[in-house]
């Protein structure tokens, strides 16, 4: 009977925060279940689908919320918060030239792929292509709004820049990947 | 393309636009163009929505926490989480052990009574009766005596006491003095002085 006691599944984000404060463990496993996918995620679509980055990165983001737990606001958002983290630590990988991008000639493209299936291998290729290209505020504004399907207001916080200048910069990613899309078929997936 | 095609067509199929927003969408660009777009979008959405972090991250980042937020036992004891019924129950038999255990005092009471107490006086009271002993003590010696043989030293020196008494002393006719005839002699043959 758990008429007295909750359970830190049933915690929000913030009250999680404030336990992890407190040195909780279980609240911080709670947590990373919650965020860890979405961060790994999110750091692979942004460093260019390096799996040992996004694991570093999202290591070291969680590092972070054990070390210095103080550092969050209770009063803020943490959904936002953690991704202005996130945002943050890819700015300097963005220093760096990107890796090359994966040619043609990828045997692992064309081994043993079925017409259809290939069909959408090549589309999602070239629209990773068409979206790694974007400078890199475009490229976080297209991501966090239609991969990470956040809000414009929270998309603003994130990148610390008024709603108008994200709706701008969301227009001319989606204009430029759209027309470097046009002419491949459009499948329903 | 404006900003509302776009979230349209972020959000919606074109078979399942309203009539108002289906005529929105004619009104910027072709149908076919719609859908393009929505399946760019789509794709980008799905694109790499399965991957997940390895599990050993989650175990070296408790690991980190664990070692870094073990501060013993006395910490963990004080915020460890107690469920309120624990508390009140608690709290509850504390009171009812107290007031079972707790020993019984004894009070006090100071009673003020008058109580009447005879006491008994003795009077004694000496009567004193004159006292009057006659002793008649008839002395022989042949010629008085220098001093009064009736007190004797308490050391007697048989020595000197030794009297020879001839027999002609003895033999002679008595003659002697009566305490009768004598009352000053009474003082050493009487106590009724005291």
């Amino acid at each position: 009977m758990n008429i007295f006691r909750q359970t830190f599944k049933d915690y929000s984000d913030e009250a999680l925060m404030r336990a992890i404060a407190q040195r909780n463990e279980q609240a911080f496993a709670v947590l990373y279940d919650r965020y860890s996918p979405r961060m790994y995620r999110f750091f692979f679509r942004m460093l260019w689908r390096d799996a040992a980055k996004a694991e570093d990165f999202t290591q070291e983001i969680f590092l972070k919320i054990i070390e210095k737990p103080h550092q969050f606001d209770p009063e803020r958002n943490f959904r936002t918060w953690i991704y202005t983290l996130a945002t943050n630590l890819c700015k300097n990988e963005y220093r760096r030239p990107p890796p090359p991008d994966m040619t043609w000639d990828d045997p692992d493209l064309w081994e043993d792929t079925l017409p259809e299936k290939l069909d959408k291998e090549l589309f999602e290729h070239h629209l990773r292509h068409c979206i790694a290209q974007l400078s890199e505020a475009h490229h976080q504004c297209f991501v966090l709004r239609y991969q990470e399907e956040m809000s414009v207001a929270e998309i603003a916080e994130i990148v610390g820049c008024p709603e108008g200048t994200v709706k701008s910069r969301l227009h001319h990613a989606l204009r430029q990947v759209a027309g470097q899309m046009e002419g491949w078929k459009s499948e329903k997936f | 393309m404006n900003e509302k095609i776009e979230q349209l067509a972020f959000e919606k199929d074109f078979s399942d636009l309203t009539a108002e927003e289906r005529n929105q969408v004619l009104a910027a660009m072709p149908a076919e163009a719609f859908e393009q777009l929505r399946s760019v979008l789509q794709a980008a959405r799905q694109m790499d929505s399965g991957v997940l972090p390895p599990p050993r991250l989650k175990a070296q980042l408790l690991e980190r926490m664990s070692g870094q937020t073990n501060p013993g036992l006395l910490w963990n004891a004080l915020t460890a989480r107690i469920p309120m019924w624990s508390i009140a129950a608690t709290m509850l038999l504390g009171i009812a052990a107290g007031w079972l255990l707790k020993p019984k005092s004894v009070q006090e009471k100071i009673v003020t009574t008058i109580e009447l107490r005879t006491d008994t006086v003795w009077q004694e009271k000496t009567v004193w009766r004159e006292r009057v002993v006659w002793r008649e003590r008839i002395v022989h010696p042949e010629k008085a005596a220098d001093e009064p043989i009736a007190f004797l030293p308490e050391k007697v020196d048989s020595q000197e006491l030794e009297i020879e008494f001839t027999q002609s002393e003895f033999s002679s006719p008595r003659v002697g003095t009566s305490l009768g005839d004598a009352p000053e002699l009474m003082r050493f043959f009487t106590q009724g002085d005291k």
